[in-house]
């Protein structure tokens, strides 16, 4: 039985697009993932304690978690892959710079690349499969390959990018499962492939 | 569907640089940790000494001490005895390399004065840096998942094998100890003072250690081949660095490895000896009808070493099988937990078929693996 | 003592990064953990930092943490008993 992309979701350029459709977009801004919150209306105030990285995955995760025929699935056969090429580091060096006089707990505890999808499992009940991968570049090759294996035993992966540094701000979230009655109708499938992976990714 | 082996595997840790040399000096009972002293402060750490580290270094390699970090030379160290004791093809497309480690040389953000670029600090760098030494000709994998990785880039290890992608996968563990880590975890309020007690009602907390490990997986079997049954990861949903109350995820793993219903001879547990960890896994392994089973957990020897534990502790696993020997649970004393644990109190012979390997780790993961010996 | 009240608030805001709190949102006798602010372990150890860092206090005992952090008025008064 063929995987199927169900859903995805992108942050770049300050705008968060889900399934080709712009959500939200914010002008010039220092904060636009806290603006960008304020504009989906999430009240989930935890949000201004993760680090930007946590922010990142639980903006694109939001809008395909919640969708109807998504939130559904059984939460403990939902599997969460992710990947970049910086893990954690710009919480790290923000932590470092305390670490000789006040150390900071709260920042101590994002740096690690994963903590963004305990924060995504924590808000979904997301109990399935993780796995973090760190990459030169984003590659499909990678997820495509493992997503499958994933969905031997998974019924479906949340997977894909995201990226932080002090200049850019690249997510990318895309949710993998199988053709169901309650999603046949409303889901404009496309095939789970590296290509198809790519061409969502770089749009 | 092909079958896993773990067939050749390596330790570097302070306890020394080979798996036997580790193997035999636990079973003496001996402890990495020690009273060292990082920017003023006095810390329980397991480290190992640089001018050591650097003479093994030049003695097996014949390259400069100074172009690698400490991590890299642990790294290349413990991979090349692997490869010494076996006739894999590096080269081949049916090879791979994964690296798991949490923070890699994270300490290049602490000394500005380090003669290795910066960018070294990317943990792809460090894994492209190690995989070029040998020349490997896939591009490395990286697992970056917390105190799970090793573990988990076993597990990976073992689906990319069961999936006829590669004929052989060497994965190693590896993670220093530095004052990122010291600090942090020192702020969290999570370091013992003195070596640490897993599972004992006074343990109050957790020591971290270094190591690297690495052992090569393979579809064939061959003698001593150790069998990865089965392998799986769950994600708690409830907490990014407090373990959960109910041992959730690792309850589900427990679930999905032990198929068969079947209990293992023995379980080295994750077992940091800090609070909630401990009482955790208790409750797991309770839900699971395991908390008769015999158990240790290596922290009391090592500390914590993060992302090299799964792998350095699975290697005890392995040795544990081939030797029947089922080692001691050092620093525990009383029963500390709301289940009582089987704990194995001395290192003994006992014949054992099967061996439960778990890990857990900050955000909320978990990770379990079941090994056979055939 | 009622200007440490004030700052307490206003860098606990800040501290713990509780962007969508103002500083009248906060009832000094009110618990600071559990309801409320919905703070959790994590806030208590930056807590133990914000206390040293700003005010030159160690708590030693994780335990003694409990009964300081109960309100924004204990903390206040621990602060005011404690400072040198």
């Amino acid at each position: 039985m063929s995987n199927y992309i169900l859903s995805y979701t992108k942050i770049k350029n300050n705008c968060l697009w889900h399934n080709d459709k712009l959500v939200s977009k914010i002008g010039e801004t220092d904060n636009f993932l806290e603006e960008t919150y304020k504009s989906l209306d999430l009240a989930y105030p935890k949000f201004f304690k993760m680090d930007a990285l946590s922010k990142l995955g639980v903006l694109c995760a939001e809008q395909i978690l919640t969708d109807e025929s998504i939130r559904l699935l059984p939460k403990e056969k939902i599997a969460v892959v992710l990947s970049n090429k910086n893990s954690s580091l710009q919480t790290d060096v923000a932590y470092a710079k305390t670490m000789r006089d006040f150390p900071s707990p709260s920042l101590f505890v994002y740096t690690l690349p994963n903590i963004v999808t305990g924060e995504i499992a924590i808000k979904h009940k997301i109990t399935g499969e993780n796995a973090f991968f760190i990459e030169p570049t984003f590659n499909a090759d990678l997820l495509h390959n493992y997503t499958e294996l994933l969905l031997q035993e998974s019924e479906a992966v949340l997977c894909g990018w995201l990226s932080i540094d002090e200049k850019t701000c690249d997510g990318f979230l895309y949710f993998v499962g199988k053709q169901t009655e309650s999603n046949q109708k409303k889901i404009n499938f496309i095939k789970h492939n590296p290509t198809n992976i790519t061409q969502l990714y770089t749009n | 569907m092909n079958k896993a082996f773990l067939h050749n595997a390596n330790i570097i840790s302070p306890l020394g640089f080979t798996t036997k040399q580790n193997f035999d000096a636990v079973c003496d009972g001996k402890i990495a940790m020690q009273n060292h002293t990082f920017n003023g402060v006095t810390y329980c750490t397991a480290i190992i000494e640089n001018k050591l580290l650097d003479e093994v270094f030049i003695q097996q390699t014949k390259l400069n001490p100074k172009e690698f970090t400490r991590l890299e030379k642990m790294c290349i160290l413990s991979i090349k005895d692997v490869l010494n004791n076996s006739d894999i093809d590096v080269k081949s497309k049916r090879t791979l390399f994964i690296f798991s480690t949490t923070k890699g040389n994270i300490d290049l953000l602490e000394n500005t004065k380090s003669e290795i670029p910066e960018e070294r600090v990317y943990l792809h760098k460090t894994a492209e840096i190690i995989a070029a030494h040998f020349g490997f000709t896939n591009k490395p994998m990286v697992v970056s998942n917390a105190c799970i990785s090793g573990l988990l880039a076993i597990i990976i290890a073992k689906r990319l094998l069961a999936d006829n992608q590669y004929d052989n996968i060497i994965v190693t563990g590896a993670d220093i100890v530095s004052t990122f880590t010291l600090s942090g975890f020192n702020s969290l309020g999570a370091l013992s003072s003195n070596p640490c007690k897993p599972f004992d009602k006074s343990r109050t907390g957790i020591n971290l250690g270094e190591a690297a490990a690495s052992v090569l997986i393979s579809n064939q079997q061959k003698e001593d081949g150790v069998e990865i049954v089965s392998g799986s990861s769950a994600n708690d949903a409830n907490h990014i660095s407090g373990p959960s109350r109910t041992g959730e995820g690792l309850y589900k793993c427990l679930q999905k490895v032990l198929v068969h219903n079947t209990a293992p001879d023995f379980i080295n547990a994750h077992g940091t000896a800090t609070e909630f960890n401990d009482e955790m896994e208790s409750i797991a392994f309770n839900r699971a009808g395991l908390q008769n089973i015999l158990i240790n957990s290596l922290k009391g020897y090592y500390g914590h070493t993060l992302g090299a534990a799964g792998v350095l502790e699975s290697v005890f696993c392995i040795e544990g099988l081939r030797q029947n020997k089922i080692i001691a649970s050092t620093g525990f004393e009383k029963q500390g937990t709301s289940i009582e644990l089987n704990i194995a109190t001395k290192t003994e012979n006992k014949k054992s078929i099967t061996c439960l390997k778990t890990a857990s780790g900050f955000g909320g993961c978990n990770a379990a693996v079941l090994y056979k010996m055939n | 003592m009622e200007n440490l009240i004030e700052n307490l608030k206003k860098q606990i805001i800040e501290q713990l990064n509780l962007a969508e709190v103002k500083p009248y949102d906060i009832d000094a006798s009110a618990p600071l953990f559990g309801e409320g602010l919905g703070l959790d372990s994590i806030d208590a150890l930056e807590l133990i930092v914000l206390l040293e860092k700003n005010y030159g206090l160690k708590i030693q005992e994780p335990k003694d943490a409990k009964n300081i952090f109960q309100s924004v008025k204990t903390l206040a008064e621990y602060i005011s008993s404690h400072k040198k």
